[in-house]
């Protein structure tokens, strides 16, 4: 049997019809409609956060005027602000993306994972960057200002705390983002 | 809602309908291809008809109809398969065809001896040589193939001569 007879043969099997598998095409659509409102409302949800976190830390700053609030409030802007520029991006790129060619959507795969890593390697040495202003911070005021311990002991729990749920948020990211690298790379070298 | 956003979200379901007459046999085989399970299959087919709905309005016919459709639907069935390779759910064949039979409402859905054998070799292609060989199957043109992927015309005469060859050699040896 030569190549193109084979390829008709092929055809014939596979595009065999079976009405079974036919679904109700409004129940379908019906369905679309609610996973995309429900997208949409979760994205809505995330953006009140957003301006809920912005308007209310500059409230609290404002009431609280003291360089140490204005330092919190713009840290709490930088960070949310960051955040959601990313979610909108996401948001818009995660549809859009599907509308490419399989090639160009792997590449943009790939650069979306390292852009992780990025992320990733930013958000540890801005953790130590932290950690190396606050510790000093709440040690002066213990030492210097007379800061009950008791106070000072929570405060540094609740940053130990804090400190190894990101980095546990973050090795998971890391992890996650080298899976999906090596996934796209055995796809193209496949390809190859 | 105004009386125009109506109209156009009539016709955009007009669209949608006409769409899911034109390609949901060939969307249906597709997810086949790459999932076994059924519920697998109903999730992923949910997933590239989510993603249809949404990208219809945008669709403006810089590309045909069949190369929009085919896009989505492959790009989004990556996504299904290195979801899945990511929570490591189990690819065993064997293991699948008794889920299958066991869970599936579809169980009964394959009757035909000879298309699930093909299926089953299909599956088992890289991801690569799936997507071109289900296209071919699915009598896509060269070219259209060329833009679907994003490769050149003469890489896809390369990749579909291995795909074939693959299949050849996996059917050959279920015979």
């Amino acid at each position: 049997m030569n190549s193109d007879q084979e390829m008709k043969q092929w055809r014939e099997i596979w595009q065999v019809e079976d009405s079974s598998l036919a679904p109700n095409t409004g129940e379908i659509r019906n369905r679309a409609v609610r996973q995309e409102r429900s997208l949409r409302f979760k994205f809505i949800l995330e953006m009140a956060l957003a301006v809920a976190l912005l308007v209310g830390s500059a409230l609290y700053a404002s009431v609280r005027h003291n360089a140490e609030m204005l330092l919190w409030m713009v840290i709490v802007w930088i960070l949310t602000i960051a955040a959601s520029a990313f979610s909108i991006w996401n948001w818009q790129i995660l549809w859009r993306a599907h509308e490419r060619s399989v090639s160009s959507y792997l590449a943009l795969y790939r650069n979306r994972a390292h852009a992780t890593l990025r992320a990733v390697n930013f958000g540890f040495a801005l953790l130590v960057f932290q950690l190396l202003i606050v510790i000093p911070w709440f040690t002066y005021d213990l030492l210097e200002r007379n800061l009950p311990r008791m106070r000072y002991g929570i405060a540094m729990i609740m940053l130990a705390v804090l400190s190894v749920t990101y980095v546990w948020v973050f090795l998971r990211m890391r992890a996650r983002a080298f899976k999906e690298i090596r996934l796209a790379d055995a796809e193209s070298a496949h390809a190859e | 809602m105004s009386q125009a956003e109506q109209d156009k979200k009539t016709e955009l379901a007009k669209q949608y309908e006409a769409l899911w007459r034109e390609f949901g046999p060939s969307l249906q085989r597709l997810v086949f291809s790459y999932e076994f399970l059924p519920q697998a299959r109903e999730d992923l087919l949910q997933e590239i008809l989510l993603a249809l709905w949404i990208a219809l309005p945008r669709f403006r016919g810089e590309s045909s109809l069949r190369t929009f459709v085919f896009r989505i639907a492959h790009n989004r069935s990556l996504t299904h398969v290195w979801r899945r390779k990511r929570a490591g759910v189990s690819e065993d064949p064997e293991s699948l065809q008794l889920s299958d039979k066991r869970d599936g409402p579809e169980s009964a859905v394959i009757r035909n001896k000879n298309q699930e054998r093909l299926l089953q070799a299909i599956r088992e292609l890289p991801v690569a040589l799936k997507q071109m060989m289900t296209l071919a199957l699915e009598e896509t043109s060269h070219a259209e193939i060329a833009e679907i992927l994003g490769i050149s015309e003469n890489n896809v005469a390369v990749r579909l001569n291995r795909a074939r060859n693959l299949l050849r050699e996996k059917l050959g040896g279920r015979q």
